[in-house]
């Protein structure tokens, strides 16, 4: 199993640098320009959109845009960062098992005295710890660009986030890992996870500003992942970091037991 | 003990929709080269899939070792080797990693003989993966396989990437393994592969097994299809000789298909001008038709 975990390790390596490196270069340019955007005169500006726009992004509107860490959630945290790491999670779990048998090579892996749930395992293993890292290197620049520009974060705050949105990106992986035991591609896996979390985000969103779905956001699994609050406050909701580990514990476990009966 | 034990093996796939192999009995005994012969679609990958718990059965046992081929698959293939007809790596990895890599899964591997095997082969292990032919990659695939001198060596189509020279290596490789015990399944549709290196042959057609034949009552029926070209018109007498299964007339002359040792039929022919004769092996299919038909 160790040989599995060093040799994917070294195969990723580059593409989780490049997405971490992407992801600090957009969290340098959002910080770079907050002390502008902070001069700006938002009420006015917002004022004369719908408030539901506003609402549609934050559920505390345009008060968000006033610290560093709502405009960071808001603009970056919520929906961007998600977006480009939600690449690598589908990529990773599409290539554990829908790939391997894509390709062809789950024959020859499988042939070897390796029983398939450690091969599963080993995958998860590694992409646990790069979504980790990447989580830990983006905070790690917010917290230091945070300090270049003025604009310094709470590290309560940002420790409180690194953790939920680590276990946030697990519970995604969960799902993905689950879906590539169920689907016979790489890329289908991929698509779907990130239509999956791109639904889930509108529909969190829509529940802001309709109120008849408004008792329904708790269906989506961005109701678990709220980075301006945590940002903000540094309070662990561990309900949801526990139901956030659930949903990665579940999809894993399911993808294991699907990729057992499987016939390869 | 036998090495490899089926019992009523039977494998469905679409939900019982096509048929993979039914009612398999096998029992392969060690140290033997047991050919695996049958026509594309016959069953062959299908067993071996079986064996590897790739795929598992509709019904029946597969016994490998003596164990269970699903329930101890890990400790099964501690002893095995696999070569598949074409084998699929990861094409990022440079043949030595590759190597690395899969060396991790074993627990032994005697460095000296993968040194010698690579040298045999004539393999460049610093090139990547994606950069190998198709002939390199099935050479890497014979090193991988027959790296941990396994017990067992299960090969599917092994030599269908091989250009001839290569695949007398392989064969020779094989004899070597043989010397050590290893036993060999090894699936094929070329009889002429099976009649080099096998002990025994089982024939497997439609997914069932036809029959096990040693491999010296295979090579009596020596199945050949022969084309003569001639002018002359040969009178059906002088060709219906004992041997003879099969006479058709042709416009250059007559294609016949025989068993056994072709001496009569040459010494029938002698009178006769033939400006060409082509001996070759006929289709499997059209060999199942002529002496399997009945099985």
């Amino acid at each position: 199993m160790i040989n599995i975990i060093y040799q994917r390790l070294r195969e990723q390596f580059r593409s989780v640098m490049i997405y971490a490196g992407a992801l600090i270069a957009y969290a340098l340019l959002m910080i770079s320009i907050f002390p502008t955007i902070q001069k700006m005169d938002l009420q006015a500006l917002m004022a004369s959109y719908p408030k539901e726009l506003a609402k549609f992004f934050s559920s505390s509107g345009i008060e968000t845009y006033s610290t560093i860490e709502g405009y960071m959630a808001m603009e970056y945290l919520s929906m961007f960062f998600v977006i480009i790491i939600i690449f690598y999670i589908g990529s990773a779990a599409g290539s554990a098992i829908a790939g391997t048998i894509e390709k062809r090579t789950a024959d020859f892996n499988l042939s070897q005295p390796v029983s398939r749930l450690k091969l599963v395992l080993a995958e998860a293993i590694v992409a646990a710890k790069y979504s980790a890292l990447i989580v830990f290197l983006v905070s790690l620049s917010m917290f230091i660009f945070g300090k270049i520009f003025n604009a310094p974060f709470h590290i309560r705050g940002l420790a409180a986030f690194t953790l939920v949105a680590v276990l946030f990106l697990w519970a995604l992986y969960g799902i993905a890992i689950f879906l590539s035991s169920m689907l016979r591609t790489k890329l289908s896996v991929v698509l779907l996870t990130f239509g999956f979390v791109l639904g889930s985000y509108v529909f969190s969103s829509l529940t802001r500003i309709v109120e008849k779905i408004q008792h329904l956001d708790k269906i989506s699994i961005f109701y678990l992942y709220n980075p301006e609050q945590l940002l903000k406050t540094g309070n662990i909701n561990w309900t949801h970091a526990g139901a956030l580990f659930l949903i990665f514990a579940l999809g894993l476990t399911s993808a294991i037991v699907i990729f057992n009966k499987k016939d390869i | 003990m036998n090495i490899i034990e089926t019992k009523k093996l039977t494998k469905y796939y679409l939900r019982g929709k096509v048929l993979g192999v039914k009612d398999l009995n096998l029992e392969i005994k060690e140290g033997e080269i047991f050919g695996f012969i049958g026509p594309n679609g016959a069953g062959k990958s299908t067993t071996i899939r079986l064996l590897l718990d790739f795929i598992r059965p509709t019904s029946g046992s597969a016994a490998v070792f003596g164990l269970d081929a699903h329930i101890d698959t890990v400790q099964i293939k501690k002893n095995i080797g696999y070569l598949p007809g074409e084998i699929f790596l990861n094409e990022t990895m440079t043949g030595k990693d590759t190597l690395a890599y899969y060396q991790g899964f074993k627990k032994e591997i005697d460095k000296k003989y993968v040194g010698h095997l690579v040298d045999k082969l004539g393999l460049d292990l610093n090139k990547k993966v994606s950069e190998y032919s198709k002939g390199n990659k099935q050479k890497l695939g014979i090193v991988l396989a027959v790296m941990h001198k396994p017990k067992l060596l299960i090969l599917d189509e092994p030599t269908s990437g091989l250009d001839p020279l290569n695949q007398q290596q392989f064969y020779n490789i094989i004899a070597e393994t043989k010397k050590w015990g290893t036993t060999t399944f090894l699936s094929t549709h070329i009889l002429e592969e099976a009649q080099k290196i096998c002990d025994r042959v089982g024939i497997i057609k439609n997914g069932k097994l036809i029959k096990i034949e040693d491999i010296d009552d295979f090579k009596q029926k020596n199945i050949r299809d022969v084309v003569l070209e001639t002018a002359e018109s040969i009178p059906l007498s002088d060709l219906k000789i004992p041997g003879v299964t099969k006479i058709e007339r042709t416009t250059s002359g007559y294609h016949l298909t025989t068993a056994g040792k072709n001496g009569p039929i040459f010494k029938a022919l002698a009178k006769y001008k033939i400006d060409d004769i082509q001996i070759s092996e006929p289709s499997l299919e059209e060999i199942f038709m002529r002496f399997y038909k009945n099985d």
